[in-house]
């Protein structure tokens, strides 16, 4: 156990150094393909064979895709982000000993969908699509003519390749993009910080992921507009499988029985709990570079673009809000073209089935909690809650017969603190119920929360999905983190692909 | 014969009824068999099953052969729907009927002081009529409703269609999913059905009819779209077809007890309908996820030529479930679909002129006397022969067409359609 908690708190402590450094509240997801100029976007991928790490120190054979050009094998694949209208060229070469070919789901292709059927013989199938021979290679071109969250995925041997991990997102940003599209925040009542003290109407969005309404502003309901995105590419493993692919030497003797396949690894972006939280590119997991640490300011609204390239369903759960679930499979959820996603819907928890694809909203401000987030009665904070601003909780605590009752703090939380000796430590506790606030620990405790944010665990809700091999806390989990606006959102991709 | 009405097959091939003309609610008789059969999947495990056989529709006999799933039911919305099913004397278990989503009166049977039936149950002793009145329109299955953890995955199921109340079959302008309205006129349409099979329970079940069997430790080995596991067919060179510019109207319903995602990547589906009743607004999806018991209608207009899969997302693409071999095979719940000019078939297995399952040198020399004009014993397939002009994507098109509206273009076996599959059967892969 003690080891276990060293993993939790290294990477976080890691991760704490590398963020205070300021930057941009510029967010991304981290990827390929926008460091290209023009509309023709190409891209090398070599499938090829390599091992992941999980955080009860187990090592997992996988089969990925590596940009050709670093030639890192990563779990995921690649994310590729595009822009809608872009000719998408990916070259493929195969390091791998049997056929891998690629399929993309929900694109317009413009080079062979066919399968490799030899000689006419359904039987000798080997691949869905046009595939590379082991050490050949095969292209493959796309229109990404309609934005969204999409993916790539191997089209042979399925049973086998989807399991080994040769998957990965694709991004395709709508022609929108850079435009500005104000929403009506005014029934929010949420402090402007240009104007104290008065509901700010309009939240301008540059950023979208599908074209929206023409309204001006355009309804919550109806907009697709975020201030940062996130990816949650969700996918599991049972490590019998792998370790059958990697040690078992008579395949054939000795088959692998799929009714018997169980996952017992549960992956974001290719990484179990706690390792979500680790940096981006963290040196010790070499083959799993991608992170899944969501961060916000109260009032903004975060994309979360969800893909499922597991075989089992995960019901994902957003603590602290609900999130607008906006489109499926790269489709608006829309009832006509112009009328941006009016056909959205909130869920607290959406279960992402096997290949598919999501796009949901979220946003978080505190409003009608019914008490005052900042435990202040001064300033208002940006996008306070105005209504619940100075609200100051007065405890009515027990009073007990010789126990010299603590003054009431000068602005408490509906509940009874613990004194300091009672309680036990989080290590996202700050020391202090409040945003923005800190407040003494006892000595190594907490020390992941310098912003004194709120973090919400965000979670896959079959908790059987929270272990890593049995080993709980783990699995499909990340913290979702809102931090005052005093706490810069950096934009350094060494720790958060969002920040 | 109407090439619009694309019924996939094998199995599901429904004799043509003739339906009144502009009729009224009428009441539709069937008479369904309830009756052990064996199915084969491709890996040559033989399967006990039970199945519906259809012996007759409004007095005409029908096949009368045992398949699963059972035959496709047809009505329309309105009608009153007879189903008499008669226990073959070789099934011992007593079996009975229900469509969930339309109307009927549950009558659960009880046997040993539990129930055992949501529904009178038929014998080979005394067949039971089920009467369902006022049909609802859409896509429907029916079900055993004896002991159905067990009866279902026997193979006592099938689809119900029900079209509405004015469909004529010979009248395109009445072909609508649900509602008569332009978005709901379908060109051709196709029942999908997907399931699976777990042999050990139907090796156990069907040793044991009337013995309680557990299902706790059910695991299917087989994922079957309209009873099929890959590499059988559901047609001759395409399994689904649909015509580019046509509405294709899909049917795609789960009698499993799994829930399946179905991924269609090159082709997306519009979704209308779900469990019979229209959806508000349809809904575009590359997958599916089709949970178990659940029906949905779609409607897909394909843009360009191309020949491609549907396949079951939750990997159910094994048969056996076994994964060792030194050359991986597909299998299961995978189904190609073509996407074509409207009445022709461009599909790359095109070329099997003596339909072993394989271009070889037989295919060639038959193509060759063909094209020489020498009798062959194929000459039945010569459409099969007629791949070229290749179309601008490479695929096997050649000149032959059906089209209900205009003079079928025969099939022309030309020097170029001997070279196309000679190189095909040499492996060069040409379309």
């Amino acid at each position: 156990m003690k080891r276990l908690r060293g993993i939790w708190l290294l990477p976080a402590i890691v991760a704490l150094l590398v963020a205070t450094a300021s930057g941009s509240a510029q967010a991304k997801i981290i990827g390929l393909g926008e460091n290209q100029t023009g509309s023709a976007k190409s891209f090398a991928f070599t499938a090829k064979a390599g091992h992941i790490n999980t955080p009860d120190g187990s090592s997992l054979l996988f089969w990925g895709f590596a940009d050709t050009s670093s030639g890192k094998v990563q779990f995921p694949g690649p994310t590729l982000i595009v822009k809608q209208g872009d000719t998408v060229t990916i070259n493929l070469t195969n390091q791998l000993a049997e056929p891998v070919s690629m399929l993309f789901p929900g694109m317009t292709m413009t080079s062979s969908v066919k399968p490799v059927i030899p000689a006419g013989d359904r039987s000798q199938l080997t691949s869905l699509a046009p595939e590379a021979a082991p050490g050949g290679t095969q292209s493959y071109t796309f229109v990404a003519d309609r934005p969204g969250t999409f993916y790539y995925q191997s089209g042979s041997n399925l049973p086998v390749q989807l399991r080994m991990g040769l998957y990965g997102a694709i991004i395709v940003r709508p022609s929108q993009d850079g435009s500005t599209r104000n929403v009506d925040i005014s029934s929010h009542n949420l402090n402007d910080p240009l104007n104290p003290g008065v509901a700010a109407t309009r939240w301008p969005f540059t950023r979208f992921v599908y074209n929206d309404s023409l309204a001006d502003p355009v309804a919550e309901n109806v907009s697709t507009g975020y201030d940062r995105e996130y990816l949650f590419l969700v996918s599991e493993m049972d490590p019998k499988f792998n370790s059958w692919m990697e040690f078992e030497k008579d395949k054939v003797a000795r088959p692998f029985d799929f009714s018997k396949w169980k996952a017992n690894y549960w992956f974001i972006n290719g990484r179990c709990a706690p390792d979500t939280m680790s940096p981006v590119n963290a040196a010790y997991l070499p083959s799993q570079p991608y992170n899944s640490a969501p961060l916000m300011h109260p009032g903004e609204t975060v994309l979360l673009r969800f893909v499922n390239m597991g075989s089992d369903p995960h019901p994902f759960h957003t603590h602290g809000n609900h999130m607008r679930v906006v489109g499926e499979d790269g489709n608006p959820l829309s009832s006509s073209a112009a009328a941006g996603a009016d056909l959205s819907w909130q869920a607290f928890t959406l279960t992402l089935q096997p290949g598919k694809s999501y796009d949901a909203t979220f946003t978080w401000s505190g409003e009608k909690l019914g008490w005052d987030i900042y435990g202040h009665a001064d300033a208002l904070e940006p996008y306070e809650y105005i209504p619940d601003h100075g609200k100051i909780y007065t405890p009515n605590r027990p009073a007990v017969a010789g126990v010299a009752q603590a003054p009431a703090p000068p602005q408490a939380l509906p509940v009874l603190l613990p004194t300091i000796e009672e309680g036990i430590f989080g290590m996202w506790y700050s020391g202090s119920p409040y945003m923005g606030s800190a407040g003494p620990l006892p000595p190594g405790e907490g020390g992941m929360n310098p912003f004194s944010g709120f973090f919400y665990m965000w979670h896959s809700h079959a908790e059987r999905e929270l272990t890593n091999y049995n080993i709980w806390p783990g699995g499909l989990l990340t913290m979702m983190g809102i931090v005052p606006w005093s706490a810069t959102i950096s934009s350094d991709d060494t720790y958060n692909q969002g920040m | 014969m109407k090439r619009l009405k694309i019924y996939m097959l094998g199995t599901l091939l429904l004799a043509t009824f003739a339906f009144p003309c502009g009729a009224l609610a009428a009441t539709v008789n069937y008479t369904l068999r309830a009756a052990p059969s064996t199915v084969a999947m491709p890996d040559g495990a033989v399967v006990p099953v039970w199945g519906f056989a259809l012996v007759s529709r409004d007095g005409v006999a029908g096949p009368d052969l045992v398949t699963v799933p059972g035959p496709v039911l047809e009505a329309r919305a309105g009608d009153t729907l007879n189903v008499t099913v008669n226990v073959d004397p070789l099934l011992t278990a007593p079996v009975s009927l229900l469509i969930p989503g339309q109307r009927y009166t549950p009558a659960p049977a009880a046997s040993g002081g539990r129930m055992s039936s949501f529904m009178a149950e038929a014998t080979s002793a005394a067949p039971v009529t089920y009467s369902f009145a006022g049909l609802r329109v859409g896509s429907y299955l029916y079900e055993s409703g004896s002991t159905p953890a067990v009866q279902i995955p026997m193979g006592l199921y099938g689809a119900l269609v029900v079209r509405p109340a004015d469909y004529d079959p010979a009248v395109p302008a009445t072909w609508h999913a649900y509602t008569a309205t332009t978005d709901n006129l379908y060109d051709t349409e196709a029942t999908v059905v997907v399931s699976e099979l777990d042999p050990a329970l139907n090796a156990a079940v069907s040793a044991a009819p009337t013995t309680p069997y557990s299902t706790i430790t059910s695991a299917p080995k087989y994922f079957l779209v309209n009873g099929r596991a890959y590499p059988q067919k559901l047609g001759t060179t395409t399994d689904i077809t649909l015509y580019i510019g046509k509405n294709n109207l899909l049917r795609i319903l789960n009698a499993g007890a799994r829930s399946y995602t179905l991924s269609i990547p090159a082709t997306p589906l519009s979704l209308m309908a779900a469990d019979g009743s229209l959806l508000p607004y349809r809904k575009s999806a590359t997958t599916v996820d089709l949970q178990a018991g659940r029906t949905y209608d779609a409607m897909v207009t394909p843009a360009t030529i191309s020949f491609s899969p549907v396949f079951e997302r939750r990997l159910g693409l094994t048969n056996g479930q076994v994964m060792g071999g030194a050359t991986p095979a597909a299998g299961g719940m995978l189904a190609f679909v073509g996407a074509y000019p409207d009445g022709q078939d461009c599909s790359p297995l095109k070329g099997d002129v003596t339909g072993d399952g394989k271009i070889d040198a037989s295919d060639v020399l038959a193509v060759l006397r063909m094209y020489m004009g020498i009798a062959t014993a194929y000459d039945g397939n010569k459409h099969l022969a007629d791949v070229s002009p290749l179309s601008a994507n490479g695929y096997p098109c050649g000149e032959y067409k059906v089209l209900t509206s205009t003079p079928a273009v025969p099939a022309a076996v030309d020097l170029t359609d001997v070279l196309l599959i000679l190189r095909k059967a040499a492996g060069m892969n040409p379309y």
